[in-house]
């Protein structure tokens, strides 16, 4: 006896996004992109050590536009699923469920995202100019 | 008063249905890798503003410190663990046949692992060199 497809309820055609919802997708998605920041940070070092030109040439790709848009990516990624993931920590000692706290959390993740990031390249601007 | 019978299922039980009653060492080194990556992250960010802009053979002394050889190793041993936890949550989730599944989470295994060894390598001849 084969099942045929049943329709499915529908989710994201119809959930209004909220910042919990959001907030949390996001904190799966930059863990992804930064796991592939990982490998790369992995084959960046591995350059260094056995292909001096590959490693200049990976570098000054790094250099250019795309490269730094690139890297700023992974900044904002990084600072955003190091603060969701402290507020993440909070959860695991049962604290922060409520949902005024959580929304207020949510929000200031998102807050220091922006601002830890914009001061990093703030930096990276002052020390090297664009 | 509680059953003298099973509830399960003979075919539920056979393929292994209900809970897997494991998880937790899963989960406890998740928050593990994460709280020690607190501080590797951070380091990390301000190890590569230090050596941006350097030239290859200065950034290969910049590694022969201690400091830099060994935490730029616990950063990348811990993220590699950390990565890999995390994305065998994601395949689970969203990979339901089987042999697409047991590939992908062998493959992201075997990635993590050759990584981190690659890494090690690349690390022990740059911090090491000219000992």
């Amino acid at each position: 006896m084969s099942s045929f497809q049943r329709p499915l309820s529908p989710h994201l055609q119809v959930y209004k996004p909220q910042i919990s919802s959001v907030l949390s997708i996001l904190h799966r998605l930059t863990g992804l992109f930064l796991a592939l920041g990982g490998y790369v940070l992995v084959i960046w070092l591995s350059l260094l050590a056995f292909d001096t030109e590959g490693f200049v040439t990976l570098s000054s790709f790094f250099g250019t536009l795309g490269g730094h848009l690139i890297l700023g990516a992974w900044t904002a990624a990084f600072f955003y699923h190091f603060c969701n993931g402290v507020r993440h920590l909070f959860w695991d000692m049962g604290l922060g469920y409520g949902l005024a706290t959580m929304t207020k959390s949510g929000w200031s993740v998102v807050a220091l995202t922006v601002i830890l990031t914009t001061a990093v390249w703030v930096c990276v601007f002052i020390r090297w100019g664009f | 008063m509680k059953p003298h019978f099973s509830l399960r299922t003979a075919l539920g039980r056979a393929k292994g249905l209900g809970s897997a009653k494991q998880g937790t060492a899963h989960f406890i080194q998740q928050r593990v890798t994460a709280i020690a990556l607190l501080i590797l992250g951070l380091w990390l960010i301000w190890a590569l503003l230090s050596v941006g802009g350097l030239t290859p053979l200065e950034i290969k002394a910049w590694f022969r410190s201690p400091v830099a050889l060994v935490g730029m190793m616990l950063t990348v041993f811990v993220t590699l663990f950390h990565s890999y936890l995390g994305l065998q949550v994601v395949i689970e989730d969203y990979v339901a046949a089987p042999l697409w599944k047991n590939t992908l989470l062998l493959g992201v295994k075997f990635l993590s692992v050759g990584l981190g060894v690659l890494a090690f390598c690349a690390l022990i001849k740059v911090g090491m060199s000219g000992l």
